[in-house]
């Protein structure tokens, strides 16, 4: 046995698929001979861009509004996979992607792999890689199971990387009556205002944490994130504190960043964070704290008081 | 029942009938700690133990047997080296603009 296919499941905004998935084609892509994706949502706008990044199909509900998309996403995904059975489906660690992965394997009781890094094919069989104890051991998991396997990955986990393949043929996928979980419906929408570099992608990332004392200190983090064109970020700590919105977290369960340049500001790096933020190519952390694991992983450390630092850099940048 | 519910790009108003099975994100709510009492009071309640019949599990449905997965290795990973930890006496950021222009940062 050899793997064939594997299906996607695609997410995106405003037909433009996420980073992730587009990681998640590349990773599939360099398995398996035939990729194909499932959209729970418009998927014809998607398509160009799929297909430009190796999808060949792309299997479609057609827009889900006001519907909680896992609870929809499952029922219709079930009944695909019926019709055509894939090696594996591969989904993002995302919201939408962990609720639609767990309802699936339930309903068609195969199992689940989540959280993972990298994926591979030994003795024709699907492997996946997890990492564990705070990233400092790796997991390979094996699927012995007849019938897909169901795999998640973390996102910066693959580089995403376009084929030059034409658009991906769109393809209808029937919505299926989930029962009675098919009640919840999504009643509002809240996007959070989101300016400047975006976390996921900004070449620099500059987070603040505990170590700022209060909340009015993060300002500082976003003035000189500003100063260098940065996304700025926090550790969980002050976003459980309410300092600031939970889309700013880096973290295990935050978001994973891996810019060019990290600079830490009051973080610790306790294990939760330095996941989310260790395979960033540079790493300058300040703290006051000599003993602070964040000095592990940093390439610059400063042994010294955030708030002195800080502004003195940001004076520094301002006036050359 | 109303929730909240978190989203790539912010959170959904969600409702459902119930009975419903919700779950929820770290740091949702500060946790109530118990009081003295209440973890005296705590040790008197009873636990009962359910067991794989008493649940109506079958037994190959779970454990390794059931997993129909298999660790096949454990690696060490990679670490990540620590670079230069200087001590900040007044001049650290310029350090700092240093190590940023060598990247082309600044």
């Amino acid at each position: 046995m050899s793997i064939e296919t594997i299906l996607v499941f695609g997410e995106g905004d405003e037909g433009t698929p996420s980073g992730l998935t587009l990681e998640l084609l590349a990773a599939a892509r360099g398995i398996a001979t035939n990729v194909e994706v499932f959209v729970a949502g418009d998927g014809a706008a998607m398509a160009p861009e799929l297909g430009a990044h190796g999808a060949t199909k792309v299997h479609a509900t057609g827009p889900l509004d006001g519907k909680l998309i896992g609870v929809h996403a499952a029922a219709a995904l079930q009944a695909h996979l019926a019709a055509s059975p894939p090696d594996a489906v591969f989904f993002g660690q995302t919201p939408d992607g962990r609720d639609t992965a767990a309802r699936l394997a339930v309903r068609i009781d195969q199992p689940v792999v989540t959280n993972n890094v990298g994926a591979s094919v030994e003795d024709g069989t699907l492997v996946v890689e997890e990492p564990v104890f705070g990233g400092t051991q790796n997991v390979f998991t094996a699927f012995k199971n007849d019938g897909p396997a169901l795999a998640m990955f973390r996102p910066k986990s693959f580089e995403a990387e376009a084929t030059g393949g034409g658009d991906a043929e769109v393809l209808t996928v029937d919505i299926v009556d989930p029962g009675p979980a098919g009640s919840a419906s999504v009643t509002g929408r809240h996007v959070e205002e989101r300016s400047g570099p975006q976390l996921d992608d900004a070449q620099v990332v500059v987070s603040g944490g505990r170590g700022l004392g209060q909340p009015e200190a993060f300002e500082m983090v976003d003035e000189l994130a500003d100063l260098l064109d940065a996304a700025s970020g926090a550790s969980r700590a002050i976003v459980d504190a309410g300092w600031v919105p939970y889309s700013k977290q880096v973290g295990q369960t935050g978001k994973v960043v891996k810019p060019n340049v990290y600079v830490a500001c009051g973080i610790s790096g306790a294990t939760q964070h330095l996941v989310g933020m260790k395979g960033s190519k540079h790493i300058i952390a300040i703290n006051k704290d000599p003993e602070a694991p964040i000095f592990g992983v940093a390439d610059l450390g400063i042994v010294g008081d955030v708030h002195k630092v800080v502004p003195a850099l940001i004076e520094a940048l301002k006036s050359r | 029942m109303k929730v909240q519910r978190q989203t790539e790009a912010g959170y959904d108003d969600v409702e459902c009938q119930t009975p419903a099975l919700v779950s929820v994100t770290a740091g949702v709510v500060e946790p109530r700690y118990p009081s003295f009492k209440g973890i005296m009071a705590a040790k008197k309640k009873p636990v009962e133990e359910l067991n794989l019949a008493a649940l109506g599990v079958d037994a190959a449905a779970v454990g390794q047997g059931g997993a129909r997965q298999e660790t096949i290795r454990v690696t060490q990973a990679e670490e990540r080296q620590a670079g230069e930890v200087i001590e900040d006496e007044g001049d650290a950021h310029d350090k700092i603009i240093e190590f940023l222009g060598e990247l082309k940062i600044v």
